[in-house]
């Protein structure tokens, strides 16, 4: 099974400001290229987690917009 | 010959440890927020990082930290990028920065530009005048935190206040307070406050920054347009911040400098800096005051300018340098300011001290003063 979630982000501030707030919620997140699609800023937030709602409920809380991949 | 520097109101110097191999480790790294690997990601990660810096500073989010080339052209940015008609209120104190964008806006659009007198040392009377010359269709104001040529700092939590109250965009020039005077975009009711990072934040010449109010209700319209690294088929600049105001590649080792500026300004804190800054200040203001020809225009302290009468302000200076002191002399591109001193028409000598300045060194200028007035 997948154990990790993708975001596309606006910019690549917002994809830096989102691991960060992860971090800080006990989620393990990476800022990566987005070399496959066109969504966003052409960065993503990969995070290593199943639960969707805790890590979308965490960036909505610290003003990150995302688009699940 | 050892140098005494006495003209941190134009920059900082010496730079403290770490700004400059911050400054040269970032010279060589990929361009940041552009590509995918990992000379281009760590450059994005200290771009971040300064940007988490600052944002703590003076309580704005990371992505409302916008980077400009200086504090000109992030005031240049603030007020063309805001200005929606109606009349703006400035101050006496304003430096060229302000002066000269507000007069190019006044031809370009009609804008009425009104000017106050704020009384250092006196917030209420300060107050009041600010009141007094706004008037119904005052949507702007662009105040100096603190002058280029002497120590007067204004209040700007309570005229924020104001601001709040009536509507008015609050724009401050923080030139020389940044790092020297705590500011909290917030609680203080300023919605745009322009930084250099070379002065107070202790970083290099090449970098500055605007910072928007999380309460900011106006989204400044870009003034420049470019690549951002994002949205690439979008012909607008993308929405989203801080790439919207972020035209063209960013200054990285200036703004890895200035990382380690906030750094070493956060370590030492912002109270400390500036008791130092005018402890030795005033003692230099008090030497001054005892030598035969010298006047000492208003508010001394870190920053304070001097004349002597029979010497010309250039000739002091040149004849300091060549003690190895530095100082500055002239209008300091604050003409309102020297007018509203009283000083004379070539200008005046400056002296601002800095956070590495010792009262040993302002002995060693005092007594070069005194050898060349004598």
């Amino acid at each position: 099974m997948n154990n990790t979630l993708i975001y596309a982000v606006p910019t690549v501030t917002y994809a830096q400001m989102g691991v960060g707030i992860l971090s800080k919620a006990g989620f393990r997140a990476t800022v990566e290229r987005n070399h496959a699609g066109k969504e966003g800023c052409g960065f993503i937030i990969v995070v290593n987690s199943r639960n969707a709602a805790a890590v979308e409920a965490a960036l909505q809380r610290g003003g990150v917009q995302v688009k699940r991949l | 010959m050892k140098r005494i520097y006495l003209d941190h109101a134009a920059t900082s110097h010496p730079l403290p440890e770490g700004v400059k191999e911050a400054f040269c480790d970032a010279a060589c790294l990929g361009n940041p927020g552009r590509s995918g690997h990992a000379l281009s990601m760590k450059a994005a990660n200290i771009v971040y990082e300064t940007r988490e810096k600052i944002s703590g500073m003076f309580g704005v989010m990371p992505d409302k930290v916008i980077f400009t080339s200086g504090a000109t052209a992030a005031l240049n940015q603030a007020i063309f990028g805001c200005y929606n008609g109606g009349s703006v209120v400035m101050d006496i104190f304003a430096h060229n920065a302000v002066l000269r964008p507000l007069h190019a806006l006044s031809q370009q659009t009609g804008a009425q530009i009104r000017c106050f007198s704020p009384v250092p040392n006196n917030p209420v009377e300060t107050v009041k005048r600010f009141e007094n010359c706004l008037d119904r269709n005052t949507r702007m104001a662009v105040v100096n935190g603190s002058s280029n040529i002497c120590s007067a700092i204004l209040p700007i939590s309570l005229l924020g206040d104001i601001c709040r109250r009536r509507g008015i965009l609050l724009i401050v020039d923080g030139a020389q307070c940044a790092g020297k005077i705590p500011c909290n975009l917030e609680q203080d009711g300023v919605d745009i406050y322009c930084v250099p990072g070379h002065k107070g934040l202790q970083g290099v010449m090449g970098c500055g920054a605007m910072l928007l109010s999380p309460s900011c209700k106006t989204l400044p319209r870009p003034y420049l347009f470019g690549g951002s690294g994002s949205f690439a088929r979008e012909k607008n600049m993308p929405e989203a911040l801080p790439d919207h105001l972020e035209a063209g590649t960013l200054p990285l080792p200036a703004i890895a400098a200035l990382g380690a500026g906030v750094a070493y300004v956060q370590k030492v804190g912002i109270e400390e800096i500036s008791y130092r800054e005018e402890q030795t200040g005033l003692h230099a203001a008090e030497g001054l005051s005892v030598i035969k020809g010298i006047t000492i225009y208003a508010y001394p302290g870190a920053t304070f300018v001097f004349s002597h009468k029979n010497i010309s302000c250039e000739d002091i200076a040149r004849q300091l340098d060549a003690y190895g002191i530095c100082v500055r002399s002239g209008l300091h591109c604050a003409p309102l300011s020297h007018e509203h001193l009283g000083t004379p028409r070539d200008g005046a000598v400056r002296v601002s001290t800095g956070v590495f300045t010792n009262h040993r060194d302002i002995d060693s200028f005092l007594c070069a003063v005194t050898k060349i007035v004598s």
